[in-house]
């Protein structure tokens, strides 16, 4: 049986973290991670609520020493959170600050005291353990459960690595301003730089103005994993950004205009992620320099009946790809977009018969259906939705919506109609959905008011 | 001067209103956002991706730069009459 240990490189006193300011050394980490793991229950599972990127890791490592397995939700709703733990009743939560599930035992995590320096073993992982469970929303609109066993987290790691050359012996110091609570998050803050020795900073850096001063007080070199509505934002301030080795993006597509501006501020080199829930990074490409996704080593393609699917000695069995990609060779590809029932809103992916779904699952909703306008490049575009709910207001459903899906998913704005004009086989069709928001009266309401009370 | 109530905008609340309608493609009368509901969550509704863009929008039309561990920020965007107050003590135009 295979196993690999928590830090890549295992140094005692080389930095691993800085949280708080402070730098944290791998035996400070260690201490850490020793010290929580004996405050968690009996368990199998774990939901990490941590904020902070240095206490999800801290609690991450931990779950893991103790043979548990951590749940990655993919929203924070309650109605997820109770599907998870009806699913997985074995179940605690961990947290550093003031959230917390209903129903579920949960542990503070208090890293304030300074651990002891003491040099420990670096802890060693069963290859085969299931060391996260990433969820998609599915189509059925119960979340579907992906499986990411510790051996294939340290492989995509390590492969991640090596398509980002740096000259050795300086340290290394990651910035996000991503979140740790998903498969990219958690793949390129957490255990790429655990594996490849690099540090991590523990905050979440929001606005450019945050990113900027962050950036600043970390020595290069530095390497920033954003998205593509941090780097525009960035973009479009005037901050001034220190040299940045590396960016990386992913979440959805960066156009080469946008890649150009950033490398130009940034002094850097973007480097794209591709990947998915199922199956995590599985191809990068500078964008700038290549059209085409470079699949990561010992990643092959194969065909199936409706698309693609990678395989990897890692994979238990080949993952299909959801996005439309064309093969150039056996190692590289281009994306030809996305299938019209998936949506992506500023990297957050959902199937529209999932959202569907949980319109129709709100008391008094009659009929009704989520619908993409035509989307954009300059501005995110938002869903609509069409609704038949006598007697229902446009904010009742909101409320609704939003104990059930991710806010970025809830509907700009709702129309209120008599009937959803359905065709002979029971579908909603664009060209329907067009007529009726060109119908819609062009003056607009406030969200509190129902358009037929 | 004339006579408002707590709920009614000012000059400078309906012009940031105009301002976010715009920007976030909002399907609301400007002048029909009350200044005390919060911006983000309930309310208005708004997101962390409207947060960026906000704060793109401010710092293009008043040089304010948003930071997120600016201690004031939760208060920042409780309302459009805190976060007006905040563009005014930091406009730098």
């Amino acid at each position: 049986m295979t196993h690999s240990p928590l830090l890549g490189p295992y140094q005692p006193h080389s930095t691993v973290a800085w949280f708080n300011g402070k730098s944290m050394s791998a035996g400070m980490v260690l201490s850490h991670v020793s010290l929580t793991r004996k405050q968690l229950p009996h368990k199998r599972y774990v939901i990490n609520l941590c904020q902070d990127r240095y206490a999800f890791l801290i609690g991450f490592a931990a779950a893991l020493c103790r043979n548990q397995t951590t749940l990655l939700p993919p929203n924070p709703s309650s109605e997820i959170m109770q599907q998870l733990t009806r699913e997985y009743p074995d179940c605690y939560y961990v947290t550093d600050g003031q959230e917390e599930i209903a129903g579920l035992d949960g542990i503070t995590l208090n890293l304030d005291t300074s651990p002891d320096h003491t040099p420990m073993e670096n802890p060693q992982f069963q290859d085969s353990h299931v060391a996260a469970i990433a969820f998609t929303s599915g189509t059925t609109g119960t979340p579907r459960p992906n499986p990411k066993t510790w051996g294939s987290m340290v492989q995509i790691a390590q492969k991640t690595g090596e398509s980002l050359p740096l000259s050795q012996g300086k340290p290394v110091t990651v910035v996000a301003t991503v979140p740790h609570q998903h498969m990219y998050g958690l793949e390129t803050t957490i255990m790429l730089p655990l594996q490849k020795g690099w540090a991590i900073h523990s905050g979440r850096p929001f606005f450019p103005e945050d990113i900027a001063s962050i950036l600043k007080e970390q020595p290069s070199p530095r390497i920033l994993v954003s998205t593509p509505i941090h780097l525009r934002a960035c973009v479009l301030t005037e901050s001034r950004f220190p040299e940045v080795t590396y960016t990386l993006s992913a979440t959805a597509p960066l156009t080469r205009q946008l890649a150009n501006q950033v490398e130009e501020l940034l002094h850097t080199t973007m480097v794209e992620i591709y990947g998915f829930a199922e199956a995590g990074t599985i191809a990068t490409r500078q964008p700038i320099r290549e059209n085409h996704w470079t699949l990561l080593p010992e990643l092959t393609l194969e065909s199936q009946t409706d698309g693609h699917a990678v395989n990897t000695p890692y994979f238990p069995e080949p993952v299909s790809i959801p996005d439309t990609i064309q093969p150039t060779n056996l190692q590289q590809f281009t994306l030809e977009g996305r299938p019209n029932h998936l949506i992506n809103i500023g990297g957050h992916r959902a199937s529209l018969d999932a959202l569907n779904l949980s319109l129709l699952s709100i008391d008094g909703v009659v009929d009704g259906a989520f619908y993409m306008p035509e989307e954009k490049e300059e501005s995110i575009t938002r869903l609509v939705a069409f609704v038949v709910a006598p007697g229902k207001t446009v904010e009742s459903i909101l409320s609704a919506l939003r104990t059930k899906i991710a806010s970025v998913f809830l509907p700009r704005p709702v129309y209120l109609i008599e009937t959803l004009p359905r065709n002979h086989t029971g579908k909603f069709l664009r060209k329907d959905a067009e007529a009726l928001m060109r119908e819609q009266p062009c003056h607009a309401r406030p969200p509190n008011q129902a358009i037929n009370p | 001067m004339e006579e408002r109530s707590l709920s009614d905008q000012t000059p400078f609340e309906t012009e940031i209103a105009q301002l976010l309608v715009t920007t976030l493609n909002l399907k609301v009368e400007p002048g029909e956002i009350p200044p005390l509901d919060p911006l983000f969550g309930e309310g208005l509704g708004l997101d962390s991706i409207d947060a960026l863009e906000i704060a793109l929008v401010i710092h293009q039309h008043y040089g304010y730069k948003l930071r997120s561990d600016d201690p004031d920020n939760a208060t920042i965007f409780s309302s459009l009459r805190s976060l007006c107050e905040a563009i005014q003590k930091n406009r730098e135009k």
